[in-house]
């Protein structure tokens, strides 16, 4: 794809010299152990300078930067056109954990999923700026083959988009691309992805029908089984429930507890009970800004900024 | 209604409106009525078309019209025999020659005779000889001499102050007999109201001397302004005379003047002469017939050469049987030969340069009719069409299509003359001069039937099935339906049509299907937004040029420059493909920050490949005619000169390289696959390695298909003949080209219509998956778009075969079945488009131009039919998404 890729900018940052775990360490501000003081020192305006425009800093709980990143994202700023998207984002995804990405209706968290593995260069008006680091490699370097680096990620769509083919075939459809052709291996590897997705027993009788056949939180699973027989390094999950219903969700819920640990995971939500219940790590975005980023349990429970409380506990949003 | 105070301070009126109401009835009214006016209208055509062409296979109706005592023909030798009987085009007046030479004409409606004329010929008469669209006859006498006789009817028109009160009172197509001062003959009320007035006039030409005993056999013809007469005496002596016109500029007048004559003696046969004598309307043939069957053929194409027997033949395979009759029909190069147990066969001559005969040309039976079942006593031939009516001994009066060998009409005899103690076989039969009626004397009786042919030459078997027409060395299929002559035959063959309507649509998918495809997957798949919303566009101008500029370019500027550049496009077709996939490979080859970084401009660099291809067509063009066609293309398209070899081998050359491609993918992609993940190769060596496989793959496949080509040539095939052949200037590629020029913009439309419906989110999904977009498009994009590629194969396939301006200017309009890419074709829509403004109103070529209109709609009808069944099945699958 000549035309799309060219169309983008490309402008990677110089490093500035100190890696991210500094950088995210660094922006912690000083005594945070006290969310009620943190939470007060900017106060209630830091939502309306952001509606401004004015830079606010971004408040990193000091466990997040302990962690192992599995995708590290620095200073990563995104346009559509005139408009920016995307400002300032540094964040560190741990790796083995489940990452949730939560915030109110385009505050950008899924046009960073998305630029994760680079699905935004097929939209020809987006301009980046910035870098990511996928296990250490550049992922925006003028150099990397995008078609390689998506084979190190697994991505799970908002709605369920099984192809118009085969259970069977869907699930291998990774391995399809990569040319194998040995029936032993595509089988074994279709059961496991399909254990592994939670679906083998429904669906070990009818494999080779229509995947449309299937109910949609059959479907979403299929897709994720799809995901984990690319065999990926990280996981994104994409408001992979939003279009199920409550006992879908509660399956492809349970699904994710059960892989995060061989997977690594960045999921967005809408829901933030679906996000408490499932994440290690919790990210509140707002207006294409990354506002507090620490463990789930904190972010829920005694966020460091009132804004951040407002959020989860429902006050706006 | 509840008090309810409006919350945006507005009442709404709950009532619809007059005007809506309204609205909305007149609109569904009109949309019912133009609905419904939209298919009646659609199925209006096809009634109408069936309305016109159903009369074509309508049987042929005779019925018996009147049967009148006419006492006054004699039927013994004494009083004359009657030798020959004609009738005027009106079926008023006829008139009767006996062998005393005495002319007698008739009332057709009462049989009463009018009056008698003798010729004063001082001698019985024995043989006449008629030319079938003449009214000229030869009278052979017992002096040895020959007259030439004009029996023709003078019709004069009288108006109605000059003609009698009696006559006054005549009403419309009313006939009685008239006499004027100086003439008798039969007057007519018209349907204008004139008075017709017919008489018929006998001239009596000069004696022309043959032999000093009796003339026992004569046959005449008149091949252009030549006058041929055969004549035999009763020593079997055979004189041919061939006469030529000379012209008295002082009277006026015209005589005949012997230029050449040859003499043969005939022996008898089992001490018989022959029974009949037919001399060809060409002029070149002599027929010499015994009655067991056996003819002999002369060629008196050179007379002054003397006769020479070119052939022998025996016309009836039964060696017991015994002709009753022989006689050629219109045109005089197709004789039907009855025997006496009623079987009917008809026989013409033909060239074969496998005959054992001395002119090349031989005598073949071509048609068997259905039996009358009884011996054959009259025969009559039509002078306007090939149908002849035979009566037989039990007076039975049958009616045949010459062509096509089959039974129109059957008339028993009628109750009378079956009652009547003997039951007199019918002795002379006549075809009226419009084919509209039968005259039969049976005994001394005149019998007449009303006949409706129809569409005689027009059957199931003649349109779809090959016939074997006259002259022709076999059955074909064949499409000629008008000629210079009246006497051609028509060949109502529609096989030829078909065929070109679908070669010229093979010809043209092949060329346009595949690249208006591919556009449509580059521009939905590949292409960005905002560039694709110019080119589709764009393409979708094309279809604005209107074929008759497209034919126009076609055949004016296109072909000429196709045939001088032929060899350059066979090799291009070879060479643009191999130099794209070497451009793929010397992409692959550049070091990876180049080829990223050049990237956005791989289009330009693809671009490129493709006046590489040309130039190196350019260059090899030469070779390919030195090596392939043996240096001259177009002598060896004409077989003239070099061998098959050259073109088993292009033919086998795309097999074969689909071949290699299909065993590479299959066994040995996997098998490099496997090592270099084994042996861990670089992405520089596994590339070079691929291009060592393709070179080698490419050059595996050219041996391949010259091998088979070999083994093709030592077989003893040769492709020319079934798939190439002569060079004809407007030919099948030539319309290929342009009529796939023309179908891409609508296939291109509804293409990418179709790929740019599938949802994004597929795209998504195979894209995040890590697939490249061609494999996205390939495997999951196309799959998906199967209904709509497929319709819009189809509208494109309805389109070419629809098409008409272009394939009638640049197809070459010849109506022939030949699959050679080089030559030529007419389809039904171009034959209709050339036809139809020379047809005669419901004539039978009126009628089967409808019937190609009709075979159009239902070839059409069914390709759309297949088409919508298709993308329905397709769409179930899809219709989830």
């Amino acid at each position: 794809m000549p035309e799309l890729s060219s169309a983008i900018k490309k402008e990677p940052t110089v490093s500035s010299g100190k890696g991210l775990k500094e950088t995210l360490a660094g922006a912690v501000p000083v005594g945070t152990g006290n969310a009620g003081t943190a939470a007060a020192k900017p106060g209630p305006n830091r939502l309306d300078a952001i509606a401004k425009g004015q830079y606010v800093e971004p408040e990193v709980h000091k466990t997040v930067a302990g962690e192992n990143f599995v995708l590290e994202v620095e200073q990563f700023n995104l346009w559509y056109g005139e408009r920016q998207a995307l400002f300032d984002i540094n964040i560190g995804v741990p790796a083995g954990k489940v990452t949730a990405m939560i915030g109110p209706s385009g505050c950008g968290k899924s046009t960073l999923l998305r630029c994760v593995n680079r699905m935004n260069d097929l939209i020809d008006i987006v301009r980046i700026q910035g870098t990511m680091r996928l296990n250490g490699d550049s992922i925006y370097d003028r150099r990397v083959d995008v078609i390689e680096l998506r084979k190190r990620m697994g991505m799970v769509f908002q709605k369920p988009n099984p192809f118009p083919m085969s259970i069977f075939e869907n699930v291998v459809y990774p391995l399809r691309i990569d040319g194998e052709r040995n029936k032993a291996v595509l089988e074994e590897v279709c059961e496991r992805s399909l254990r592994g997705a939670a679906l083998w027993e429904e669906v070990k009788d009818r494999l080779h029908q229509n995947a449309l056949g299937l109910s949609g939180g059959q479907q979403q699973r299929l897709c994720i089984a799809r995901a984990i027989a690319a065999e990926p390094e990280v996981l994104l999950l994409d408001e992979p429930c939003s279009a199920l219903d409550p006992i879908a969700t509660g399956k492809v819920e349970d699904l994710i507890q059960e892989i995060k640990g061989e997977y690594s995971i960045l999921i967005v939500t809408h829901n933030m009970q679906q996000a408490s219940r499932i994440s290690d790590y919790t990210m509140f975005m707002y207006l294409g800004r990354m506002i507090e980023y620490g463990p789930t349990a904190e972010i829920f429970t005694r966020p460091h900024l009132s804004e951040t409380n407002a959020y989860v506990t429902g006050r706006f949003g | 209604m509840t008090d309810q105070k409006p919350f945006t301070g507005r009442t709404r009126q709950r009532r619809t409106r007059w005007g809506v109401a309204t609205g909305e009835i007149a609109s569904r009214t009109l949309i019912t009525v133009g609905g419904i006016g939209t298919i009646v209208a659609v199925s209006t055509v096809f009634v109408f078309l069936l309305w016109v062409v159903v009369p074509l296979f309508l049987p042929a109706q005779m019925t018996p019209a009147r049967e009148v005592p006419a006492a006054w023909i004699a039927a013994d030798e004494t009083d004359g025999a009657v030798l020959e009987f004609g009738v005027d085009e009106f079926q008023t007046t006829g008139w009767v020659l006996n062998s005393r030479g005495v002319v007698t004409s008739f009332e057709v409606e009462t049989g009463r005779s009018l009056a008698e004329q003798d010729l004063e010929l001082d001698s019985l008469l024995t043989s006449v000889a008629s030319v079938p669209g003449y009214a000229v006859h030869y009278l052979a006498g017992e002096d040895g001499n020959v007259r030439e006789a004009d029996f023709g009817f003078a019709t004069d028109f009288l108006l109605p102050e000059d003609v009698t009160e009696e006559a006054r009172a005549l009403t419309e197509d009313q006939v009685m007999l008239y006499e004027t001062d100086d003439d008798i003959g039969m007057l007519q009320k018209t349907t204008q109201g004139q008075y017709r007035f017919q008489t018929l006039n006998v001239d009596v030409g000069d004696a022309m001397e043959f032999f000093t005993t009796p003339v026992r056999l004569l046959t005449a013809s008149m091949p252009g302004n030549e006058l041929i007469l055969g004549a035999m005496s009763n020593d079997g002596e055979l004189i041919v005379r061939r006469h030529a016109k000379r012209e008295n500029i002082l009277t006026g007048t015209s005589s005949w003047e012997e230029i050449d004559a040859a003499t043969v003696t005939i022996e008898k046969r089992d001490g018989a002469l022959p029974k009949n004598l037919l001399a060809t309307g060409a002029g070149d043939q002599l027929f010499v017939i015994w009655e067991d069957g056996f003819l002999r053929r002369f060629n008196i194409r050179r007379l002054e050469a003397g006769l020479h027997v070119a052939e022998e033949v025996d016309l009836l395979p039964n060696a017991n049987a015994r002709l009753s009759h022989v006689d050629f029909i219109l045109g005089q190069n197709t004789f039907i030969a009855a025997d006496q147990n009623g079987d009917l066969r008809s026989w013409f001559n033909i060239r074969d340069a496998q005959a054992a005969t001395s002119d090349k040309t031989t005598l073949v039976s071509a048609q068997t009719f259905p039996p009358t079942g009884s011996p054959v006593t009259a025969f009559a031939a039509s002078s306007r069409s090939r149908i002849f009516a035979v009566g037989s001994h039990d007076g039975r009066i049958t009616l045949y299509q010459a062509t096509t060998g089959s039974q129109l009409a059957t008339q028993s005899p009628s109750a009378e003359s079956s009652a009547s103690e003997n039951k007199a076989p019918i002795s002379h039969l006549l075809l009226t001069p419009k084919d509209d009626g039968v005259i039969s004397i049976v005994g001394d009786r005149i019998a007449r039937f009303v006949l409706d042919p129809r569409h005689p030459e027009a059957t199931w078997t003649s349109i779809f099935r090959p016939l074997w027409y006259e002259s022709y060395p076999e059955r074909e299929h064949v499409w000629q339906s008008s000629g210079a002559n009246q006497d051609l035959e028509p060949k109502l063959g529609l096989m030829p049509l078909i065929f070109g309507s679908l070669k010229a649509t093979l010809y043209s998918m092949l060329i346009g299907a595949p690249l208006a495809l591919l556009a449509a997957i580059y521009t939905s798949e590949f292409l960005t937004p905002s560039l694709r919303v110019k080119v589709k566009p764009t393409i979708e101008l094309m279809a604005s040029l209107p074929s008759v500029v497209l034919g126009f370019l076609a055949a004016l500027v296109f072909a000429p420059f196709v045939e001088t550049m032929i060899s350059t496009i066979i090799a291009g077709a070879f060479s643009l493909p191999l130099c794209m996939l070497l451009g793929a490979f010397a992409w692959q080859l550049i070091p990876d920050q180049w080829s990223i970084a050049l990237a956005r401009w791989r289009l330009l660099f693809i671009a490129l490949s493709i006046p590489c291809g040309i130039l190196v067509a350019a260059l090899m063009a030469p070779l390919v005619e030195k090596v392939v066609f043996a240096g001259d293309m177009h002598r060896w398209l004409d077989g003239q000169i070099g061998t098959g070899i050259g073109g088993w081998f292009l033919l086998f050359l795309p097999l074969c390289f689909a071949g290699m491609g299909l065993v590479t993918s299959r066994y040995i992609n996997p098998w490099m696959r496997e090592r270099s993940h084994r042996h861990l190769w670089s992405g520089k060596r596994f590339i070079m390695i691929d291009g060592v496989k393709f070179i080698v793959i490419a050059a595996l496949g050219l041996l391949t298909s010259f091998a088979l080509a070999l083994v093709f040539h030592a077989v003893g095939w040769d492709p020319r003949g079934i798939f190439f052949g002569t060079y004809v200037q407007r030919n099948a590629l030539v319309v290929g080209f342009v009529m796939g020029f023309a179908i891409i913009p609508i296939i291109y439309t509804i293409a990418d219509d179709a790929l740019a419906a599938v949802p994004e989110h597929l795209r998504s999904a195979s894209l995040g998956a890590g697939a490249t977009q061609w494999q996205t498009a390939v495997r999951i994009v196309v799959p998906a778009a199967t209904s709509g590629l497929f319709s819009a194969l189809m509208i494109g396939l309805g389109r070419a075969v629809g098409e008409t301006m272009i394939v009638l200017m640049a197809g070459g309009n010849t109506p022939i079945m030949d699959w050679n890419v080089f030559n030529g074709f007419r389809t039904l829509s171009a034959n209709i488009a050339v036809e139809l403004p020379e047809a005669v109103r419901n004539s039978t070529h009126y009628r089967m131009l409808f019937l190609a209109a009709l075979s159009l709609f239902v070839l059409t009808f069914i390709v759309n039919t297949i088409a919508e069944v298709v993308r329905i099945r397709f769409r179930r699958r899809i219709v989830e998404l």
